[in-house]
C-alpha cells in the first residue's frame, strides 16, 4: 500500500535537506548528556540541560543556511519554473527541518528529566525553542539577503559562539541587550525578564523567517539577475 | 617562471585558484574583518571592565600604564582570536573540497595530469596562504588600533602571542577542517563537520593554550616586578611599604596572581603537526580509494 501523499512529500523533502544533521545533533546531545551525567558532581561545570540548549539552536541555524542557498542549489532555475512558488518550497523545507530538529530536541529534553536536579519539561523546551527559531530565522534571512549559504553559517557561528561565551557579560555591561541573549539563564533573571526575552526571540525569529520568505518571492533576485551578489 | 618544474606550476596554479575562490566567496575575508573588529575592540572593552581596579599609580606612570596595557591587550586579543580561529575557520574552511565536487571542478581537475597528493597540498596551501595573510593583517592593524585606543604596550609579547599561539592554532584548525571534509560530496554537511571539529579542538586543545597564554602574560608582569614596585613607590611614596608588600605577595609564585603555565608548547605543536600529517595521509588514501580504486 502506498503511503499518504504528505508522508511521501515529507520524506522527499527530508532527503533533499538532509536527515544527517538532526541525527548528528541527537547523537551529540546523547553523548553530551551521558558524559555530564556520568561525571562526578564537582566536575560538572555545566548542568546537563545546557547541552541541549547549546546544540539545538546551532543545528537548526546551520542547516537552515543551506536548505535553499541560491549559490549551492543546483536546480534553482528549475525550482523557479515550477507552478509552486519558491516561498512555498522554502517554507516547506524550513518546516521539515524544524520538525526533524525539534523531534531530536524533544527526545533530548525528555532524557534530561531522568537526571538529578532536572527542570520541568516546559522549562527545558523554553530554553531552546525561541533561540532556535531566532538564530534559524536570522540564518535563513542572511542567506536569502546575500544569496550565499556560507554567510548564514558564518553569522550563526559567530552569534552562537559570541553569546555562549560572552552573552552574560554583554547583558551585565549593556542591560538593554537582555531580550537578545539566546542563552539567558532563568535563574539569573526575574521570571518577567525571562518571559520577555523568550517572547522577543520568538517574535524576531518568526519575523525574519517571514522576511526570508518575502525575499525569495522575487525570483529574478534569487537567480542573481537583479540585486544581491551574482 | 618558465624554468619551473611542471609540478610547481600546478601547485602555484592550485594555490591561486583557491585564493581566488575564497576571495570571491567573501566568507573568509568577511570573517577576518569581524575578527579585526573583535581584536581592536576587545582591548578597549576589557580595559574599561578593569577600570575599577586601575590604581592612581597606573594612571600616573607611563611605565605602569604600558605594562597594564600589555596585560589587557594580550589577554583580550588572544582570547578573541582563539575563539575566532577555532570556530570560524573550522566552519568556513570545511567547504573547500566539497565545493569542488559540488561544482564539478573535481571531475575536471581529475581529467588533468594532477595527482591527488598535489591536489590536496594545493588546496591546503591555498587556504593557509589566505589565513596567514589575514592573520598578519589582523595582528598588525589590530595592534595599531589598540595602540591608538589604549596607549603604548609591549609589541614583543604581542607579536610572540600571534606567532606562537594564534597562527599555529589557526593553521592546525583550518588544515584539519579542509582535509577532514574530503569525504563529503556536498557542501551542506561541511559546516556541521566544521562545528564538530571546532568543539573537539575547543574541549581538548584550547584550555591548554589559554592556560599557556595567561601564564606567559603573567610571566611578563612577573619579570617587571621590580619596575612596578619602583614606579608605584615613586608616585605614592607614603604608601610605598604597603604597596611593596602587596606586590611582592601578589606576584610571587605562591601568590594568586601568578599562574605559570603547565603546558609545553613544543609538545602541543608536535601533536598538531602529527594530527595534520595523519589526517592528510588518510585524506589522500580516501581520495585514492574513492576516485581511483
Amino acid at each position: 500500500m502506498q503511503s499518504p501523499l504528505f508522508l511521501r512529500y515529507f520524506r522527499l523533502t527530508a532527503q533533499i535537506i538532509g536527515w544527517f544533521p538532526p541525527l548528528g545533533g541527537a547523537v551529540a546531545m546523547g553523548l553530551g548528556l551521558a558524559l555530564v551525567a556520568s561525571a562526578p558532581p564537582e566536575a560538572q561545570t555545566w548542568p546537563p540541560v545546557r547541552i541541549v540548549e547549546a546544540i539545538v539552536p546551532l543545528g537548526v541555524a546551520l542547516q537552515a543556511a543551506f536548505i535553499l542557498a541560491p549559490d549551492s542549489e543546483a536546480p534553482l532555475e528549475m525550482l523557479c519554473a515550477l507552478r509552486r512558488p519558491l516561498d512555498g518550497i522554502l517554507l516547506n523545507r524550513m518546516l521539515t527541518l524544524l520538525l526533524m530538529q525539534f523531534a531530536a530536541a524533544l527526545a533530548a529534553s525528555a532524557a534530561t528529566m531522568v537526571l538529578p536536579d532536572s527542570e520541568s519539561f516546559f522549562a527545558v523546551v523554553a530554553r531552546w525553542l525561541s533561540p532556535s527559531l531566532f538564530v534559524g530565522g536570522l540564518s535563513l534571512f542572511t542567506v536569502q539577503l546575500t544569496r550565499q549559504g556560507v554567510f548564514g553559517a558564518l553569522m550563526t557561528t559567530l552569534l552562537w559562539g559570541g553569546l555562549l561565551f560572552g552573552g552574560d557579560a554583554m547583558v551585565a555591561r549593556w542591560p538593554f541587550t537582555l531580550p537578545f541573549h539566546i542563552f539567558l539563564q532563568p535563574a539569573s533573571v526575574s521570571l518577567a525578564d525571562y518571559v520577555l526575552n523568550r517572547c522577543v526571540l520568538l517574535i524576531v525569529g518568526v519575523g525574519v523567517t517571514l522576511g526570508a520568505l518575502y525575499l525569495v518571492r522575487d525570483e529574478e533576485r534569487v537567480l542573481g539577475l537583479r540585486g544581491g551578489k551574482t | 617562471m618558465k624554468n619551473q618544474p611542471a609540478i610547481l606550476h600546478q601547485l602555484f596554479g592550485l594555490i591561486r585558484y583557491e585564493l581566488l575562490m575564497h576571495w570571491r566567496r567573501r566568507g573568509l575575508p568577511l570573517s577576518m574583518v569581524l575578527w579585526l573588529v573583535g581584536v581592536s575592540g576587545g582591548g578597549l572593552l576589557l580595559k574599561q571592565g578593569l577600570g575599577s581596579v586601575e590604581t592612581a599609580a597606573t594612571l600616573q606612570s607611563p611605565t605602569l600604564a604600558r605594562l597594564s596595557n600589555t596585560y589587557t591587550i594580550g589577554l583580550s586579543a588572544s582570547s578573541v582570536s582563539t575563539i575566532f580561529a577555532v570556530f570560524v575557520l573550522a566552519v568556513l574552511c570545511a567547504e573547500t573540497l566539497p565545493l569542488d565536487r559540488q561544482l564539478g571542478a573535481r571531475e575536471w581537475l581529475q581529467s588533468l595530469p594532477l595527482g591527488n597528493a598535489l591536489y590536496l597540498l594545493g588546496k591546503l596551501l591555498g587556504v593557509w596562504v589566505m589565513v596567514i595573510v589575514g592573520l598578519i593583517g589582523i595582528g598588525s592593524v589590530g595592534g595599531g588600533v589598540n595602540r591608538l585606543l589604549n596607549g603604548a604596550f609591549d609589541w614583543g609579547l604581542y607579536g610572540w602571542m600571534w606567532g606562537t599561539i594564534i597562527l599555529p592554532i589557526a593553521l592546525c584548525v583550518s588544515g584539519l577542517s579542509v582535509l577532514l571534509a574530503v569525504t563529503l560530496a556536498r557542501r551542506r554537511l561541511a559546516p556541521f563537520l566544521g562545528v564538530g571539529l571546532a568543539l573537539v579542538i575547543y574541549i581538548f586543545l584550547v584550555p591548554a593554550l589559554l592556560d599557556h597564554m595567561a601564564g606567559q602574560v603573567t610571566r611578563f608582569i612577573f619579570r617587571n616586578k621590580d619596575l612596578i614596585v619602583q614606579e608605584m613607590c615613586r608616585s605614592q611614596p607614603a604608601d610605598c611599604q604597603t604597596l611593596t608588600a602587596a606586590v611582592a605577595e601578589g606576584l610571587s609564585p605562591a601568590g594568586n596572581a601568578v599562574t605559570l603555565s603547565r603546558v609545553s608548547l613544543p609538545q602541543l605543536f608536535l601533536i598538531g603537526a602529527a594530527l595534520l600529517v595523519v589526517v592528510g595521509g588518510l585524506a589522500w588514501l580516501w581520495l585514492r580509494w574513492r576516485e581511483e580504486g
